[in-house]
């Protein structure tokens, strides 16, 4: 921790040293760019503060049953500061870039991407190393502060968590000669630290969990649970995207992904009955794009509508049980969770967006040919953001929930006022 | 079957034909694409960014534009932080080996002296830009050095067309310098003139013109008018007794509009750029400035 962060403080040094002295220089003058993301949220629901924590646990085939997943939400009724972030990026030398953002929240540093990409290799060809947002998706690998919405969308919080997928890995991408964009990319990965998709269990945790539920047949170590150490990379993935050249003042995106993870693993619980399952899981996705550039002054007119759909299947086996001759049982899993969004610059610097979300589509959980429906959940959103400028917004939002835990249904709203100020290197107007 | 082989063998012969002798060129802004065209003509293929009624500093960046960097073999911008938001992220996300080497990327802003340097760097100022105001297209005098520079580039990459940029150069610079002196001639009206502009895009213009503005309808660099602003400019309008209001399209004529409607002056709208030609963009810039100089005193 202190180690981190006093390498964070030479970092920070070098960088005010260097940006001083070559104000003088092109593009590429602040080497390396820095840059802190501020970002804080008024939140209110109509459920006394329990709306994050419910969307954490609403039902879903990965993490079914009420495992404790990591205290993410976070968020309070009242005034939040959230995470605050702190990127530096810029040339390495000819051969690579290299990008470094930091998360401070409560007292706590959080390395939450460090990563290296290539400049110049030959054909088209990239490589990229380090802790990274994968590019599985569209929305995936978009910063927090360059979301059209303060929250994560249901769908990607039900597949890849608060923070998408990120993981420790390579990737490789290759850009087709050609006017239309093409785009192919495949990613090895650690698949240690997600929270959905290729989540792994925390033995000690379930063992200690087991005996405090008093579940018959209690383990007596992690050991007993029989989860396989499997060696990584466990994650691979792949992507295609698409694009067409359609002029200045529109663009249109395809995209396709899968990926595979070696160990997933879930712990259920029913009643008096519990049992933990692992096996590989695979991940498909399909997602569309399109956007009008603003034609008016200061954002007006621009329009953006964008669609993603995946599907989870994973094949396991149920590792240990509550009853000792279900052990080794076929378990399958499989869901579908989706989006769609839009948002317009209906005045100058003014926006409107509109979300639509679902998680657990067709879920179901099929325990030794015994089928179980995973209940869907749903959600709704529009935001009403204004624009100072490029490095400033400020956005309300609403949520209408329905989402369905274990405990049955639950309908409620958010309300957000958010924050989002960018201090320091001008933001990429990425797509 | 024989309709597959017939597309495949002409894909691969446009392919080649097209990889064989055309440099290709990628320009940021429509004015880099026609003076490209001037000098490279049919030895080069060109892609620009941007409509010529569209904002190069608020330019997202496109799979198709990573594309057309991807397949560069020149990059052609304004630079001076003007295409800051986007510009690195193409040459980043574009895997082109020939942009890391010094001759892929011309910034014209940094070929020419630059007007209203800064003194000093705070965001609080608004949008601006450490090395200078960049839209220095506006002003013909340095379209010159740019010419001069990009043919030797081009020659640079292209050695076998040498002989033809410098051609192409020398009949530009004769029919550009005669032209210059032909919008010269024609707008000493304008000279000492007093206008009001909407963003700082025209200062080369009015440098060039002999011209002045009296005020920016934006706060900041940047930012849009608000009615406060637009007041306090009312009266420099009255005191300075100022006749043109200039904005651009994607400027928002209702700055403008309102400061014309409550003044007796008239708002001129300017093209910012040209897609076709440079000359043509200047002919429209003297012609509307005069017009309205004549019409509106």
């Amino acid at each position: 921790m202190n180690k981190r962060l006093s390498l964070l403080a030479v970092l920070a040094s070098g960088t005010l040293l260097s940006a001083t002295a070559s104000a003088e220089r092109d593009l590429r003058s602040f080497n390396p760019a820095m840059s802190v993301i501020l970002d804080g949220l008024y939140y209110h629901d109509s459920v006394d503060g329990e709306g994050m924590e419910i969307l954490e646990e609403h039902s879903s085939a990965l993490h079914s049953h009420g495992h404790d997943e990591h205290g993410h939400g976070g968020v309070a009724q009242g005034f939040n500061l959230r995470e605050m972030e702190l990127t530096l990026s810029g040339s390495v030398d000819s051969y690579f870039d290299a990008v470094v953002t930091a998360a401070l929240a409560d007292g706590e540093v959080e390395i939450e991407e460090a990563w290296f990409q290539t400049r110049s290799l030959p054909a088209g060809l990239t490589l990229k190393g380090g802790k990274f947002l994968s590019a599985v998706g569209y929305h995936n690998e978009k910063h927090v502060h360059s979301w059209d919405f303060a929250d994560q969308n249901l769908a990607y919080l039900s597949l890849f968590g608060d923070h998408g997928l990120r993981d420790t890995g390579v990737q490789l991408s290759w850009l087709a000669p050609t006017t239309t964009f093409v785009q192919v990319g495949v990613e090895l990965l650690q698949g240690s630290e997600l929270e959905r998709f290729g989540s792994e269990l925390d033995g000690e945790e379930i063992v200690e969990e087991w005996v405090d539920e008093g579940f018959a047949n209690p383990p007596a170590d992690k050991d007993d649970l029989g989860l396989p150490l499997r060696k990584g990379p466990r994650l691979v993935t792949s992507y295609v995207r698409i694009a067409p050249d359609m002029g200045t003042r529109q663009a249109l995106q395809f995209g396709v992904s899968a990926a595979r993870h070696d160990s997933q693993q879930a712990f259920h619980e029913e009643g008096a009955e519990a049992f933990i399952s692992e096996g590989s899981a695979a991940l498909y996705g399909v997602q569309a794009v399109y956007k009008r550039f603003a034609t008016g002054a200061y954002g007006k007119g621009s329009f953006n509508i964008q669609a993603e759909l995946f599907e989870i299947d994973s094949d396991q086996t149920a590792t240990y049980h509550t009853d000792p001759l279900e052990i080794g049982i076929p378990v399958s899993l499989n869901q579908r969770a989706a989006y769609a969004s839009a948002n317009w610059g209906f005045a100058q610097r003014w926006q409107i967006g509109v979300r639509s979300a679902a998680a657990g589509i067709n879920g179901e959980l099929v325990e030794d040919g015994a089928r179980e429906d995973i209940g869907i959940s749903r959600q709704h959103s529009a935001a009403l953001t204004w624009l100072p400028t490029e490095f400033s917004r400020l956005r309300l939002q609403v949520n209408r929930n329905d989402i369905s835990t274990e405990d049955g249904r639950e309908e409620f709203n958010q309300i957000m006022l958010q924050y989002n100020l960018s201090l320091g290197a001008h933001g990429a107007h990425t797509f | 079957m024989r309709a597959l082989k017939y597309l495949l063998a002409t894909t691969l012969l446009t392919m080649s034909s097209a990889s064989m002798a055309k440099l290709n060129i990628f320009t940021c802004e429509p004015e880099w694409a026609s003076l490209a065209r001037e000098i490279g003509a049919d030895r080069v293929n060109i892609s620009t960014a941007i409509s010529a009624d569209q904002d190069p500093h608020k330019v997202q960046a496109r799979p198709s534009l990573i594309s057309a960097v991807r397949n560069a073999d020149l990059v052609f911008c304004t630079g001076a932080e003007l295409e800051v938001g986007w510009l690195p992220v193409l040459l980043s996300r574009s895997a082109n080996p020939r942009m890391q080497k010094a001759s892929g990327v011309l910034y014209a802003a940094n070929l020419v002296p630059l007007l209203e340097k800064p003194t000093t760097l705070d965001r609080s100022h608004g949008d601006i830009h450490a090395a200078g105001n960049p839209h220095m297209h506006l002003d013909p005098r340095r379209i010159i050095t740019v010419a001069e520079q990009l043919s030797a580039r081009l020659a640079e990459l292209d050695a076998e067309g040498a002989a033809f940029y410098r051609d192409n150069l020398s009949d530009f610079l004769n029919s550009w310098n005669a032209a210059i002196k032909d919008w010269e001639s024609r707008a000493t009206g304008l000279r000492g003139t007093k206008v009001v502009v909407h963003h700082r895009s025209f200062s080369y213009l009015l440098d060039w013109l002999g011209m002045t503005a009296v005020a920016e309808m934006e706060p900041k660099p940047g930012l849009p008018p608000t009615p406060g602003h637009l007041g306090e400019i009312l009266t420099q309008v009255e005191q300075h007794d100022v006749k043109m209001v200039l904005y651009t399209s994607f400027n928002g004529a209702q700055g403008a509009r309102w400061l014309a409607e409550r003044s007796g002056a008239c708002a001129v709208l300017l093209p910012y750029s040209h897609e076709e030609s440079l000359f043509i963009l200047f002919e429209e810039l003297v012609n509307t400035l005069n017009q309205h100089q004549a019409m509106c005193s």
